[in-house]
């Protein structure tokens, strides 16, 4: 087993939360599709960490979106089951039991990466869009944000994570 | 105790969880203005609901008094409503006083040719011979006996007992008799077959010899035999009054009944 790798977290933070905050917040693509790389950060923590630990920085994580998007409660509320779920889902979509803590494209063969990073990103920006819409009109607007923003923010988290992640020893 | 921690500790993750989905929840609610108002809207309609149901249970088992309750109302009722329908007679005015007493029937019998009924008011109440019964939909039968708390009535559905009725549309007299065929079903007897029956008319008391209040629809008429030549029609009507389901029934009692009855003694003599 590998130990955690502390710099690869911290580096992730920078990239996908601060850079999510003061940059990428103001790109609307298509004028429906948003860029919401943040989830990256959640997705990739450690495989295996602390549940506890793991679950309060989701919804700090999500507390923070929240307040600078002024939804509050909105994407903690999201990034909370994110967190929860994603390690039962990596487990999953994964062949063979996760043996590296370090989760990252590179680890992941290239169709599991796909759809451990895709599915939970969906689901996200599901609950995300629908909560704040609210009601029952203007559903498939809502979807069609949904699948745009989905696949904008995987295509941003993917490249992103290519660039950043180590060399494996063996893919999984 | 003990177990009660170990169980903790095993769902201290799922616990976590949900208190942090719920804060979240919290947050959305009090932040956003269409959940907040949806909440409150859902929240209403949930305690309106839950309320209602425990009202519910709670007055079912009340039910016993609210529905004494609602006979006495009734019968007082019933006596203004007596006074609305009565006549006043050119000459002067005829006055009946008249008071109702609610009572509850606590045995009935249908299955017999003289059926008979008992009731839950006796001399206590007020109760005597002779006295009409009624029901919230017609009428039910006479006082035939009366004990200090209960009396036995006898039933509109017994062959014997004749009601002096009133054919409502040709305002007729006429009598009801029950013909100890079905406890649905009655005979209508002495309409003089010149007056014109139809399907659907009402049969009321007439308020004679002072037993039944006027007006109390009996029946209406169900069926009418072909006249063969008879001075009087054959006919049947369907009782008002369900006697498979009667539970609560008024006595009737006039002030000035003893002295009615003596005059007709008279009269008949």
């Amino acid at each position: 087993m590998n130990r955690i790798n502390y710099r690869y977290i911290i580096i992730n933070f920078f990239v996908f939360v601060i850079f999510q905050l003061f940059i990428l917040y103001k790109i609307v693509l298509f004028n429906y599709g948003f860029v919401f790389i943040h989830v990256g950060f959640l997705l990739f923590l450690p495989f295996g960490l602390n549940p506890l630990l793991r679950l309060s920085i989701g919804f700090i994580i999500g507390l923070i979106l929240d307040h600078f998007s002024g939804s509050y409660g909105l994407h903690a509320f999201a990034s909370t089951l994110i967190v929860y779920l994603k390690d039962y889902w990596l487990v999953r979509v994964t062949e063979t039991p996760e043996e590296d803590y370090n989760i990252s494209v590179l680890n992941l063969k290239p169709l599991s990466s796909f759809f451990y990073l895709f599915i939970l990103l969906f689901l996200y920006f599901l609950l995300i869009f629908h909560i704040e819409h609210g009601g029952n009109s203007g559903f498939f607007i809502v979807q069609f944000r949904v699948w745009l923003t989905t696949i904008f923010s995987f295509l941003f988290i993917y490249v992103i994570n290519l660039l950043l992640a180590d060399n494996p020893r063996k893919r999984i | 105790m003990n177990r009660l921690l170990v169980f903790i500790y095993k769902i201290r993750i799922f616990a976590y969880f949900l208190l942090l989905e719920v804060t979240a929840i919290w947050l959305i609610l009090n932040t956003n203005n269409y959940y907040n108002a949806s909440y409150f809207n859902t929240s209403s309609a949930w305690n309106g609901f839950i309320s209602e149901q425990v009202d519910r249970a709670v007055r079912f088992k009340k039910l016993h008094e609210i529905n004494q309750e609602l006979a006495e109302e009734n019968a007082l009722l019933r006596r203004e409503l007596s006074f609305q329908n009565l006549k006043i007679e050119e000459q002067g005015s005829v006055k009946l006083d008249m008071e109702v007493v609610p009572a509850r029937v606590i045995n009935n019998q249908l299955a017999r040719s003289e059926n008979y009924f008992i009731i839950d008011k006796g001399i206590i109440a007020g109760i005597r011979q002779g006295m009409g019964v009624i029901t919230e939909n017609g009428i039910a039968g006479i006082v035939k006996d009366v004990s200090a708390n209960y009396s036995t009535v006898t039933s509109m559905l017994h062959k014997n007992l004749i009601v002096s009725s009133r054919h409502k549309n040709s305002q007729t007299l006429c009598s009801v008799q029950w013909d100890a065929l079905s406890p649905l079903y009655s005979q209508i007897q002495y309409i003089p077959s010149h007056i014109d029956l139809s399907i659907g008319d009402s049969i009321v008391t007439s308020g004679f010899n002072a037993v039944f209040p006027p007006e109390i629809l009996i029946g209406v008429i169900s069926s009418i035999e072909p006249n063969s030549g008879d001075s009087f029609h054959k006919a049947h009507l369907k009782l008002n009054t369900d006697f498979y389901s009667m539970s609560y029934v008024y006595v009737v009692s006039y002030a000035h009944k003893d002295e009615l009855d003596k005059m007709e003694e008279q009269i008949n003599e």
